[in-house]
């Protein structure tokens, strides 16, 4: 089965649906900022608190235990849900991508870089994977260099090809984006990276929280994602890296539970994971996410991305109805996500969202944490509609009718 | 009164659809340097040009906004623009404080509701109190409030720094 065939029962999981906005049956399309999130989910971080909130590790009475049970089966759900193999790779949980990513910055980066080397990124990245590649270019005497987009926002072979080279060190680049949808061909851009030998991480913040995810047929050597785009709760997150990748990084944060030994002259650092894992982790929160990807692959991520490419195209349809409706983004439906940024002429974007959210609408206006981009587009913001497995043919009809509604007060 | 009608009204009565054209003196006059502030969540912008010796009672036009942003950060100049054709330079940076200060109280929202906001205590001649009002109702839309701040403190920092 392809495509999510009862959405009845799909959405009856998700409380927050059943909830009015502004009087009017909610119509969520924000989804590129944070997911909703099923009962089961918050049944799993609320189980925690209330039946066994112990601290993990070292505490050798039952409850301890189970907790410590909880937690190590969910990082076993992370692994299930990209088909990493400790063996050759691990998950580390984190406080979202953006730690995640400034993990890998600051922990190989600054280790590894120096003047001459090559940082490769595209100008279509959050915020969370440019700023903290700037500040290690900084400390390092490394050159950050964009693989240039064609006007539409997608990247081509030639603009890769141009851009990696013998000086690439590490190329980190996005696997969808947050604004556009746009997937780039990351298999043929890490491709080009270990061709010269350079590391490869993706930002699949957008990306594996819709699509199914294999870190052994992508190839990369570290991968990023969040919990709270993916049905779980904020404050937890993933770096996937192999084995080889995290041997040559130092942890971001140094403390508790990552320790060997520590002696009055220093310390010595534990195993993998537990090295990149100081202080207290956030329990409920890895556990959450942990029942959050078992709840995507019971759903099927295949099924997912088909129902979101699916609204895509209907979206793309019904939007050109609209002569005011600038879309951006030039990639065509298969190479992009569930994600419908636009400009509605003469209006701004932010008065377009707060007129929607009248109407009971959730999206996002604004840049997006991508000001690059923005720039590329020669725009300050957009208006970005993000969907989920939960969102309808019919919600699209709504937004559809408020954007006329709108465009008739203040075009 | 809802957002939508609230939207509406400082629409009606201050946005400008482009971006006006600058009083002379803009660029024929040596001003003070400009201040330029940015909203961090949307990157609209706003340029603030004053004369550099304002103003004698009476003088109208010794201040100009220059905005890039949505209806509300418009309006929101607008009347910074407005209230300054009947106020001194100390009298604006009152008004602005005050303005801010009261965007800036914030409730909890299943809290009990919070009393009317305070009407500044100088009366900006050509902003009716009701106006200024509409947009201090902002403060009860965090996502927007900036949008309405943001010329008022780029103002303030302004004469701040005069």
């Amino acid at each position: 089965m392809i495509g999510i065939s009862d959405i009845t029962q799909v959405r009856s999981q998700f409380p927050v649906l059943s909830r009015k906005m502004r009087g009017h049956d909610l119509v969520y399309f924000d989804n590129g900022a944070t997911s909703l999130k099923p009962e089961c989910v918050v049944e799993a971080i609320t189980g925690y608190y209330q039946e066994y909130s112990a601290n993990i590790h070292r505490g050798v009475y039952e409850m301890s235990g189970y907790a410590t049970a909880k937690y190590d089966a969910a990082r076993e759900s992370l692994r299930t849900l990209i088909n990493a193999d400790p063996a050759t790779g691990e998950v580390i949980f984190t406080r979202g991508t953006t730690e995640s990513v400034n993990m890998v910055a600051h922990g190989w980066g600054r280790r590894h870089l120096k003047p001459g080397d090559e940082i490769v990124l595209t100008p279509l990245e959050h915020h969370s994977n440019m700023v903290p590649w700037q500040q290690v270019a900084e400390a390092t005497g490394a050159t950050v260099r964009y693989i240039p987009l064609t006007p539409g926002g997608s990247v081509t072979p030639a603009a890769v090809e141009a851009t990696i080279g013998p000086a690439t060190r590490i190329v980190a680049v996005s696997a969808m984006s947050n604004v556009t949808g746009y997937m780039p061909p990351v298999d043929l851009i890490t491709a080009a990276a270990h061709q010269v030998g350079a590391v490869v991480l993706l930002d699949a913040a957008q990306y594996a929280s819709h699509h199914p995810v294999d870190v052994e047929a992508l190839g990369c050597d570290a991968l990023v994602f969040s919990g709270h785009k993916m049905c779980g709760p904020t404050g937890i997150g993933v770096l996937y890296a192999t084995r080889a990748l995290l041997d040559e990084m130092d942890p971001l944060l140094y403390g508790g539970d990552m320790i060997e030994r520590v002696s009055l002259e220093g310390s010595s650092w534990a195993r993998i994971p537990e090295k990149f894992e100081a202080g207290t982790p956030n329990i409920a929160g890895a556990i959450g996410m942990g029942r959050a990807a078992e709840f995507l692959m019971e759903t099927g991520l295949d099924r997912i991305a088909a129902h979101e490419r699916d609204l895509y195209r209907y979206m793309s349809e019904r939007m050109a109805e609209l002569d005011y409706i600038e879309p951006y983004g030039d990639a065509p439906p298969e190479e992009r996500g569930g994600i419908f940024s636009f400009a509605m002429a003469g209006v701004h974007p932010h008065d377009v969202g707060s007129l929607l959210d009248q109407q009971g609408i959730a999206v996002r206006t604004g840049f997006h944490c991508a000001q690059p981009l923005m720039d590329h587009f020669g725009v300050t913001g957009t208006v970005r509609a993000s969907f989920y497995l939960y969102n309808t043919r019919e919600e699209i009809d709504r937004f559809v009718t408020a954007l006329e509604r709108i465009h008739s007060i203040l075009a | 009164m809802s957002w939508e009608d609230t939207l509406r009204e400082v629409v009606r009565k201050y946005y400008r659809a482009g971006s006006s054209d600058p009083p002379s003196w803009v660029a024929t006059t040596a001003t003070q340097e400009p201040v330029t502030l940015s909203n961090a969540t949307c990157g609209d912008r706003v340029v603030v040009y004053v004369r550099p010796q304002p103003r004698s009672t009476g003088e109208s036009g010794w201040i100009w906004l220059d905005v890039a942003g949505c209806a509300i950060c418009k309006a929101s100049a607008e009347m910074v623009v407005r209230a300054a054709d009947t106020l001194d330079v100390v009298g604006l940076e009152k008004l602005a404080r005050e303005m801010l200060s009261n965007m800036a109280q914030s409730s909890d929202p299943d809290g009990p509701v919070p009393p009317p906001t305070a009407a500044p205590s100088i009366t900006a001649g050509t902003v009716p109190g009701e106006d200024v009002a509409v947009i201090l109702r902002l403060r009860e839309v965090p996502g927007r409030r900036r949008c309405a701040s943001l010329p008022w403190e780029a103002v303030l920092r302004t004469l701040e720094s005069r």
